[in-house]
């Protein structure tokens, strides 16, 4: 993705739960319980949700249109249906700028650290 | 080393697993309860999976400690969550709805005051030294029932705004053969009539408010 294109994307940069948030279901979709481990297991133990903070986090992104909601095929473990969550291509390209941006900023660190440090 | 009985161990396993099941289920109960703090839009949506999720992480916690961790980090964090969701549902409302809700919770929060109000003065008049069956026990127990619609009318605005216009009338009758009673030659049966709709006003507005800001607007609140 090119620089003018990033810079279309809106609601960069993102907040660090959010980047993971999206990280864990890029490969597939996830329930929230799922997402909850693997943000955990992502951030090093860093980032520990809440159920409510998760799923203000989930609300928020749906309203975005970054993930969506679908049926999942596994019920939970009380029977009731379960939903997974899945990236829209939106949200890719969302994370995709963000990726860009951050390494971007990582050169850039890099750099400078170089010249300084001769 | 000293030999112990499996039988007592698997025993005592049971009884500490039935134990923490049924703190588990309490404590999940207590978060349901919680939940309904969310607005209702949220809790359409998400309600079965944070219970669900909630239940889950709770079963999944090692021991006492992790129960504790568990139900401590989501107390902190629900007031919070609880203020941002309904901040989110309010942006996506339009603007007649924006201002409906806004009077909704003004009024809330004022009847919420009188709640306090009246409690504080039931509590005054209810201990030993106050001869309350003597002096107005019809007022009193108009008074607990004003307290109680009030109450009612904060989560079911329209039978408590009902109720509320009930008790306040029952009050303001109260106050009026009250007074009537007790000192109508000295104020006039005007005047008497009078302090009664004084008193009775502030529920009669309450209740009317109550019931009419529960009506469904006319409006379709737009989903998340």
């Amino acid at each position: 993705m090119s620089e003018k294109q990033t810079s279309k994307v809106n609601g960069l940069p993102l907040t660090e739960a959010t980047f993971f948030i999206l990280l864990s279901i890029s490969r597939k979709p996830k329930h929230g319980y799922a997402i909850l481990k693997d943000v955990e297991a992502l951030s090093n133990g860093r980032i520990r949700f809440s159920t409510g903070t998760l799923y203000g986090a989930i609300s928020r992104l749906l309203e975005q249109n970054w993930i969506e909601q679908i049926d999942s095929n596994q019920p939970a473990d009380t029977g009731r249906p379960r939903k997974d969550y899945a990236l829209t291509a939106y949200g890719h390209s969302v994370m995709d700028a963000e990726i860009l941006r951050l390494e971007s900023v990582l050169a850039s660190a890099r750099m400078h650290l170089e010249e300084t440090h001769g | 080393m000293k030999w112990k009985n499996p039988t007592n161990k698997m025993q005592v396993d049971v009884k500490i697993r039935g134990r923490r099941m049924k703190i588990e289920r309490l404590l999940t109960y207590i978060y349901a309860a919680l939940l309904h703090f969310y607005p209702a839009a949220f809790r359409t949506i998400f309600f079965d999976e944070m219970l669900d999720n909630f239940s889950v992480m709770l079963h999944h916690s090692a021991d006492f400690l992790g129960l504790v961790v568990v139900v401590g980090r989501e107390l902190c964090d629900l007031p919070l969550n609880i203020c941002q969701a309904h901040w989110q549902i309010y942006k996506q409302l339009s603007q007649p709805l924006r201002r409906r809700k806004r009077i909704q919770w003004v009024v809330r929060i004022f009847g919420g005051l009188i709640i306090y109000l009246l409690i504080s003065i039931l509590s005054l008049i209810l201990t030993p030294f106050y001869n309350v069956y003597a002096e107005a026990v019809p007022f009193v127990i108009a008074l607990v029932l004003a307290t109680v619609s009030m109450i009612i009318a904060l989560y079911w605005g329209r039978v408590g705004g009902l109720l509320t216009i009930a008790s306040g009338a029952a009050i303001g009758c109260c106050m009026t053969l009250y007074l009537y009673v007790m000192a109508v030659t000295q104020i006039g049966v005007v005047a008497t009539v009078l302090i009664g709709f004084i008193w009775a006003l502030p529920f009669l507005i309450f209740g009317i408010l109550f019931y009419e800001l529960s009506k469904p607007p006319k409006q379709r609140i737009i989903p998340v």
